[in-house]
């Protein structure tokens, strides 16, 4: 890995807005790193700072302050970096009267890696037709073609911007199956962002947390999910079992406590606390998140 | 497959054929039918004067519009699409290059034909008006290839105009595009008012004098459109898709 | 399909070991791939490798550069014996202990496990 440069390395990233009272920062000092060949999840609420970074990252927008830099060069206006790059917003624009046939000939046009059979497949399987107007598409077709172009286009280094809104359930198992079939065939670095984790978690190698305008998390989804424990039992026993492990939420039941701690259990210490009577419910990766960004802490796993 | 981003940069914009060509041969098509009709409603009622029609201007507001979507909707959909902003405005400048090439072309061939079928066979003026030139000599009396470099010429202004101001609202948003149309305006009143105070007619007069109408359109034309292009560049640059 | 609260490579590995125990995936058989199993259960294709190398580690599976991974001799017998050390741990504690809870001795255990037997 040290030998090829990270397919996005994130300087102190910031994005401040002016507005009445003062300064807004849509992105605070981020930085981070995204090695090649991997998927990742960049999780937030909306308006937490997704869209922001992602416009950043691509030169689509301009930084307050700080550098991205995509396979060690700054996108902006730098052909060579440019063409490893695709990004078609959530709420992308597209020239007055195009149809979705218009947008695909242009992707095709535009992408040095375009796959048109891949394209044409995806258009089919999701049902997207390609003569209507896209002014006049609903929101799961537009979403379509986002992903028809962020499919088919094979950039090295390509952004989902919420690519399951409006779809129904059989399009978006055709947009996870058809992503990971060509993410095997075709390693590349894949951000898919997302406001809804539970949606994602699966697919996910990595997970970044934006929570307004700042990264709060960063860590393999591996060691998130779980990473946070629910101990139910008598109180004096589950308080005895969390230990020194810090406390996420607490709540009384007369001798019962819920007891929600950062750490996980496993093997010795499973069998240990189930000895002891205690229930232990791992959190989910959506759980896990919720658990920690209300907690407000900076988290490293 | 690979060829010259700035092509591809132009045929992306070009990809819809409507803007560049259904559309304003429609717009077009639409004014000259009607004032055709118009002009025999006119002859039908028994008059009998030379006619004159200004119906050839629609498409160039038309083309204003082409200008302004041209950043407004085409520039962040060439960003999705990974194309620098000098590739995407290198591509407008050609396909607004070769479109009003083309237009003023067309236009040239249609005041031909008026010429030569007597104004439509009604005596009437709607693409080849009489143009002053050096010396006094007054077209058109043999289909003068003014005519192409004036529409087409014209047809870059109302492009760049058009161009320019999006790329303001753009970049600045709608105060500064309201701002940008308000400055404009009162630039051109402070300088008519300028102009009287300080007698500046004669020494305009010079620079342009009236027998020389088609070379006159013909500079300013170029100077407004220059400005637009000069505009629209500066900020291109730093406009967020 | 997963328990959403464990990793889930680990779970790959599970469902993997299930198969070699019962028999499903016979031992020089060739396991599924990592892009196989992220295709099949929608997930992260890296996290599929997690859990085949887990059992890289563990001697059940082998790889064959270049063609993939396979059952290893003696991985089912293995597995067996590993799983049979583990039996007291993950199945006679929890029951142990609930029935000290319930007031439940050794012996009236011990019938009850021999009833069941029989009725089975």
């Amino acid at each position: 890995m040290s030998t090829i440069a990270p397919a996005l390395e994130l300087r102190s990233l910031s994005k401040r807005y002016r507005k009445r009272g003062g300064a807004v920062a849509a992105l605070n000092n981020v930085s981070t790193t995204l090695e090649p060949e991997r998927i990742y999840g960049l999780l937030g609420r909306n308006g937490a700072g997704k869209s922001t970074l992602m416009s950043l990252a691509t030169a689509q927008a301009f930084p307050s302050s700080g550098e991205a830099l995509v396979f060690g060069h700054t996108a902006y206006e730098h052909r060579p970096t440019l063409s490893k790059i695709c990004f078609v917003k959530e709420s992308q624009k597209y020239p007055d009267d195009f149809e979705v046939r218009h947008a695909l000939h242009s992707a095709s046009l535009a992408f040095p890696n375009w796959d048109a059979d891949f394209a044409r497949r995806l258009t089919q399987e999701l049902r997207l037709p390609t003569d209507r107007r896209i002014k006049k598409l609903s929101r799961g077709q537009l979403s379509a073609v986002g992903i028809v172009i962020g499919l088919a286009s094979r950039a090295e280094l390509t952004f989902f911007d919420e690519p399951y809104l409006g779809l129904d359930a059989v399009a978006r198992q055709v947009f996870y199956d058809r992503l990971l079939e060509d993410f095997a065939e075709h390693p590349r670095t894949i951000v898919l962002s997302s406001h809804l984790i539970d949606e994602v978690a699966d697919v996910l190698e990595h997970v970044l947390l934006l929570e307004d305008g700042e990264l709060v998390l960063d860590a393999p989804a591996d060691e998130v999910r779980g990473g946070v424990t629910t101990l139910h039992g008598a109180t004096a026993a589950v308080l005895e079992t969390a230990g020194p492990l810090p406390v996420l939420a607490r709540k009384d039941l007369g001798p019962v406590t819920q007891l929600t701690v950062r750490g996980r259990f496993e093997g010795a210490a499973l069998a240990a606390a189930e000895a002891q009577g205690i229930g232990v419910e791992p959190a989910s990766l959506q759980q896990t998140i919720v658990f920690l960004t209300r907690a407000g802490e900076r988290a490293e796993l | 497959m690979m060829s010259s981003p700035i092509l591809v940069s132009a045929r992306v914009q070009a990809t819809n054929r409507n803007t560049f060509v259904w559309v304003p041969l429609l717009v077009l098509g639409g004014a000259t039918v009607l004032t055709l009709a118009v002009w025999w409603a006119v002859k039908a009622a028994g008059a009998e004067a030379q006619l004159f029609s200004g119906s050839v201007q629609a498409p160039f507001w038309y083309l204003l519009v082409v200008g302004a979507q041209t950043v407004a909707l085409t520039f962040p959909f060439t960003q999705a699409l990974s194309i620098s902003r000098r590739d995407f405005w290198l591509g407008a400048m050609l396909n607004f290059s070769v479109f009003s090439i083309l237009f003023g072309t067309l236009l040239w061939l249609l005041g031909i034909i008026e010429r030569a079928t007597g104004g439509w066979w009604m005596n009437g003026t709607m693409f080849a008006f009489p143009l002053k030139l050096e010396g006094g000599v007054t077209i058109p009396e043999a289909g003068s290839a003014w005519y192409l470099l004036l529409y087409a010429l014209m047809a870059m202004m109302a492009l760049s105009v058009g161009f320019a101001f999006g790329t303001v609202y753009k970049r600045f948003g709608p105060t500064g595009l309201t701002l940008a149309i308000t400055g404009t305006v009162a630039a051109l009143i402070v300088l008519f008012f300028l102009s009287v105070k300080l007698d500046w007619w004669p020494t305009l007069q010079a620079w342009f004098p009236v027998d020389r109408f088609a070379g006159n359109v013909a500079i300013i034309t170029a100077l407004v459109a220059g400005i637009g292009f000069l505009v629209s560049w500066a900020l291109i640059r730093r406009v967020p898709a | 399909m997963f328990d959403e609260s464990r990793p889930i490579f680990f779970q790959i590995a599970e469902q993997v070991e299930e198969q070699v125990l019962d028999g499903t995936l016979p031992e020089g058989a060739r396991a599924p791939s990592s892009n196989e199993l992220a295709s099949f259960h929608r997930i992260n294709p890296a996290t599929a490798a997690k859990g085949l190398n887990l059992l890289v580690d563990a001697g059940i599976l082998h790889k064959q550069r270049g063609i993939g991974m396979f059952v290893s001799a003696g991985a089912q017998e293995s597995l067996r014996s590993r799983r049979r050390e583990d039996f007291a741990a993950t199945y006679l504690t929890p029951v142990l202990a609930e029935a000290t809870r319930l007031g439940i001795t050794r012996e009236q255990l011990a019938q009850m496990l021999l009833s069941t037997q029989e009725e089975a």
